[in-house]
């Protein structure tokens, strides 16, 4: 599985919405489930996952999937 | 739902959805589940303590990273059902005598908690009806609030009883500056003052027949003691208002209650009589054998 699907595979399970695509462009606007609990889940799972810890300021400024993006290949994750 | 009635709950509900998007449903989740009387206090609030857009704009930053890290070390709670390790003296450096930290996310972070969480909002509602609806049918004259925090349970007990006077202690100069601000903005400081003071460890003759302590037990190394203290402070026949929060993995959280009769049985042990309790979860329970954090509230004599 690329780093892409499993990034993917995190946001449907939280979300609960499995037919989810995950475009740059899509923010918690798009999505009713996206609150931010399920915004803290995503981050935690994605630590968990790729064994990153994001700084608390870097996650807070994540404002659409394209800037989580960028986040994850500034700590090393290549997409 | 606004109708122009709520300009500053209006902004407020616009940072959310254009900064933080992931708060965006929170002014909403807030208008359905307490209505328009929730609407008027958030209003009054965010009027008194940010009346300037860029106030309220810096206010918010500091409740999102606020509740995000909250949020977050309680994911990391959900793995080990245990507080990280720490000291008093640790938390205090980290937090209580950081300035910068408590004024630009504790501080704020925490008030507007008290209005945006849920249980936090019911909690504060559980006090109206019960402590503080007392303390107006007894005509209580002076109280005292162990641990003021942001002076929000002050500063409701000062504005509901016209003729009361009251004492806050506390250990961190930002808190004692921002409750009293607080008390000062509502127009209220001429009957309240606020004292630097750890009462787990400094002596006072202090005595109330009405004690408040709210959010302090699950802050300290040694909670049992503390309680034996606010029984000496609080006069034969006198009532308080003692909270915790449990299952609750905040940066400053040592001591971990994990059900309400921990705490009563501390109460208990520490020479109390419960007369009334109300316990509040942050959430519905997500998974079995995840603990879900929550709050309680004790009235006792």
């Amino acid at each position: 599985m690329s780093n892409m699907e499993k990034l993917v595979a995190i946001y449907r399970e939280v979300l609960k919405k499995p037919d989810l695509e995950l475009k740059p462009e899509l923010t918690a606007r798009d999505v009713d489930n996206w609150d931010s609990l399920a915004h803290v889940q995503i981050i935690v799972e994605v630590e968990k996952k790729f064994g990153v810890e994001f700084d608390l300021d870097d996650f807070l400024a994540i404002r659409n999937v394209g800037d989580f993006f960028k986040l994850l290949q500034r700590y090393g994750v290549e997409l | 739902m606004f109708n122009g009635n709520y300009p500053k709950l209006q902004l407020l509900n616009e940072i959310f959805i254009e900064k933080y998007p992931f708060m965006g449903s929170t002014i909403n989740n807030g208008f359905t589940a307490f209505g328009k009387t929730w609407a008027v206090e958030v209003e009054e609030l965010l009027a008194a303590m940010f009346a300037t857009n860029q106030q309220l704009t810096k206010a918010v930053d500091g409740y999102v990273r606020f509740a995000m890290d909250v949020t977050r070390r309680q994911s990391r709670f959900d793995d080990a059902c245990e507080y990280p390790q720490k000291s008093f003296n640790q938390v205090a450096d980290e937090v209580y005598l950081n300035d910068e930290y408590m004024e630009r996310y504790y501080l704020p972070g925490l008030l507007l908690s008290h209005m945006l969480w849920p249980h936090h909002y019911r909690q504060s509602r559980f006090f109206t009806a019960t402590f503080l609806r007392d303390m107006e049918v007894m005509g209580a004259k002076e109280f005292v609030d162990a641990g003021v925090g942001t002076g929000f349970l002050s500063r409701l007990t000062l504005a509901a009883c016209p003729d009361i006077t009251g004492v806050g202690f506390d250990v961190s100069p930002a808190s004692k500056k921002f409750a009293e601000l607080q008390v000062a903005n509502y127009k209220l400081l001429d009957r309240y003052q606020c004292k630097l003071l750890n009462l787990c460890t400094q002596p006072t003759k202090v005595e109330t027949d009405w004690l408040i302590s709210a959010e302090v037990l699950e802050h300290l190394e040694d909670p049992l003691s503390f309680l034996q203290r606010l029984r000496v402070i609080l006069r034969p026949g006198g009532k308080g208002f003692i909270t915790a929060a449990l299952n609750a993995a905040e940066i400053d959280h040592i001591y971990l209650y994990r059900n309400p009769i921990e705490v009563q049985d501390q109460l208990i042990e520490a020479g109390f009589t419960i007369e009334q309790y109300q316990s509040i979860p942050a959430y519905k329970p997500r998974k079995i054998n995840i603990p879900t954090p929550e709050v309680v509230a004790f009235i006792v004599t």
